[in-house]
């Protein structure tokens, strides 16, 4: 058996390659976390996103690559590994026969240095809920359970697959708080997500999935890095795309019916702007200037993913924010398929 | 942690949603005892093959409840399994092995308790003797148990939903109730059936539970004929061990399948 190596990374991949049948869901990717660090999955559904997590949790062995968790293999050495990492699945099952309260105290009796039960309750509050069988609780509370239960342990390193789809904002928030804490303690987390934002606000590091492979990878500010500002504001009346200037070098292209403009600084691109529209007479209402975010990074990767399979009619919509929510509703149906046909 | 204390909190969890859960607490609990209300206890004046009726009848449903276990624990399995139970517990760093041991574990006590329930009437009330051998047949129950919640898990594997479980249970169950000599001795069956019913995975541990709990030796036995001959421990051990090989046989070819079938996540897609 390997020395568990106190060197090692948290967890190293090399060149993972997974694949259900004739379907290659994660098509050869490499990172590596460092002890505490947070790396956060981006992607849209069908990515590979939750595959990769399954294979790191070590419910399925990779098809060819390496994966290392604290420098074990998690498929073969996974007791082991578990004993030290927590896992949320994106969809877990509980008793529904049992309350709270009586779920966290079975799981207890099975789980090495668990923290006492209203401890765990508290970080996630959920003590209200504590006498509540879990059959009744409503879907955030379920995952709230869910996170209580991956978090038991005190994990060195914490997989957390959507842990805040189907949660309210307070919970959202209450469930990034103990991220937080978790991370201040010297946790390392790989988390997927939908919400930029979450990404955003909680990773040192992001890689955006994209078809099996990733497509960007870095902090949040290298993958921003270069993408500039955003100018838009609504087509004055009268006025179409075409009759708009260009500014310091950037024509501007259409979104929603508002002209949009990337520059790689926004205080020139403003000045030529207001020089325009003043000599043209223009009231520039609604104008808005922001810098690029990592959602701008996921709808450019979402629209070449569309352009790529423009053929394929069924992912067709009308805009890049459309194409997000479309695949937001029925991604989930979509994504079975190739990821739930594990065994 | 050993292994033994994580199947340990494993057999707790399980042995709380048991009798939490109202389905398996009919049907893994009481079902055996309320046919033996209803089926044996009109039978206390009777004998058959130099025993009481009653007495006979109750040993054969303590050997159904062998199978009512396995109708409980089939569905459970798979309810755990689609509901993504057993996916989630699977995360943990339980070993599998010592899932499914307390699990598994939960059912044997269930069946040791249902014994004393239903050994504790046929003794007390319908008047049959205390087990000539309790040896054998603590052995035979525990055989017979691994035997059917093994099959259980097995078949597990080869149920894709909860609503079909008993679609697959169900025969097993009403083969096993009827087939067996679970009421009344195979001789009572049309002779061409004889065969097939001592195939049945219940025959054997429903003959080796009487073997050991009367002293005699079962097989033969017809409302109709004489009693049987009375067998010393060694002699019953003797005419049990047939029965025990085949219970011995059934229990591998049932581990082979559950290797082969069992399933932790729902097939999708």
């Amino acid at each position: 058996m390997t020395p568990l190596s106190e060197n090692s990374p948290a967890v190293e991949v090399v060149d993972l390659r997974r694949s259900y049948g004739d379907y290659e869901a994660v098509r050869g990717i490499s990172f590596s976390l460092a002890r505490g660090e947070l790396l956060a999955l981006l992607g849209t559904n069908g990515a590979g996103k939750t595959t990769t997590l399954e294979v790191l949790e070590g419910y399925h062995p990779p098809t060819s690559g390496s994966v290392r968790v604290f420098g074990l293999d998690p498929f073969t050495a996974g007791a082991r590994v578990r004993r030290r990492t927590g896992t949320m699945l994106q969809e877990g099952g509980f008793f529904k026969e049992l309350t709270v309260r009586e779920t966290v105290d079975c799981w207890r009796t099975f789980t090495s240095g668990a923290r006492p039960t209203a401890e765990v309750l508290a970080r996630v509050a959920l003590e209200p809920k504590a006498g509540t069988r879990v059959g009744q609780l409503s879907g955030g509370e379920r995952r709230r359970l869910d996170l209580a239960l991956a978090v038991l342990n005190d994990p060195e390193l914490l997989f957390l697959d959507e842990p805040t789809t189907g949660l309210d904002p307070e919970a959202r928030r209450t469930t990034w708080r103990l991220v937080e804490e978790l991370r201040a303690a010297g946790t390392a987390v790989v988390l997927t997500t939908h919400y930029l934002e979450e990404a955003q606000q909680l990773a040192d590091r992001v890689a955006i999935m994209d078809r099996g492979l990733i497509a960007a990878a870095g902090t949040v500010g290298e993958v921003l890095s270069g993408r500039g500002d955003l100018i838009t504001l609504p087509l004055p009346p009268g006025r179409p795309l075409a009759a708009l200037p260009e500014l310091t070098g950037a024509a501007p292209s259409l979104a929603d019916g508002r002209a949009v403009y990337r520059v790689p600084r926004s205080a020139p691109a403003l000045a030529a702007l207001h020089a325009w529209a003043a000599a043209q007479g223009i009231e520039l209402d609604g104008l808005e200037v922001r810098s690029s975010s990592l959602e701008d990074v996921f709808l450019d990767l979402a629209a070449h993913h569309r352009d790529h399979t423009a053929e394929h009619a069924d992912r067709a919509v009308d805009s890049d924010r459309g194409h997000t929510e479309h695949t937001d509703r029925t991604g989930r149906a979509a994504r079975a398929v190739p990821e739930g046909a594990s065994r | 942690m050993s292994w033994f204390r994580y199947a340990k909190g494993q057999f707790g969890l399980s042995w709380k949603v048991f009798w939490r859960n109202r389905r398996s607490t009919f049907i893994g609990f009481l079902l055996p005892v309320l046919l033996n209300l209803v089926i044996a206890a009109p039978l206390r004046n009777q004998e058959i093959g130099g025993v009481n009726a009653a007495g006979y009848v109750a040993v054969g449903l303590l050997g159904l409840a062998l199978v009512t276990s396995f109708v409980n624990l089939l569905g459970s399995v798979v309810a755990r399994r689609e509901e993504l139970v057993l996916k989630r517990l699977r995360g943990t760093e339980c070993p599998p092995s010592a899932v499914f041991a307390g699990q598994l574990g939960v059912g044997a006590v269930v069946v040791l308790i249902q014994a004393l329930v239903l050994g504790g009437v046929a003794v007390g009330w319908f008047g049959a003797p205390l087990p000539a051998d309790p040896g054998l047949l603590l052995l035979t129950l525990l055989g017979g148990y691994l035997l059917f919640s093994v099959l259980a898990v097995a078949l597990s594997g080869l149920t894709p939903s909860a609503e079909t479980a008993p679609l697959v249970a169900t025969p097993v169950l009403v083969l096993c109730m009827f087939g067996a000599g679970v009421f009344t001795p195979v001789s009572a069956l049309p002779g061409w059936l004889h065969g097939p019913s001592s195939a049945l995975p219940l025959s054997p541990v429903v003959r080796g539970l009487r073997t050991a709990w009367f002293g005699r030796e079962f097989g033969a036995e017809s409302w109709v004929g004489g009693p049987l001959p009375e067998l010393d421990l060694l002699h019953g051990w003797a005419s049990a061990a047939p029965s025990l090989l085949l219970v011995a046989a059934w229990l591998a070819a049932a581990a082979a399948l559950s290797r082969r079938f069992l399933r932790w996540e729902p097939r999708r897609g």
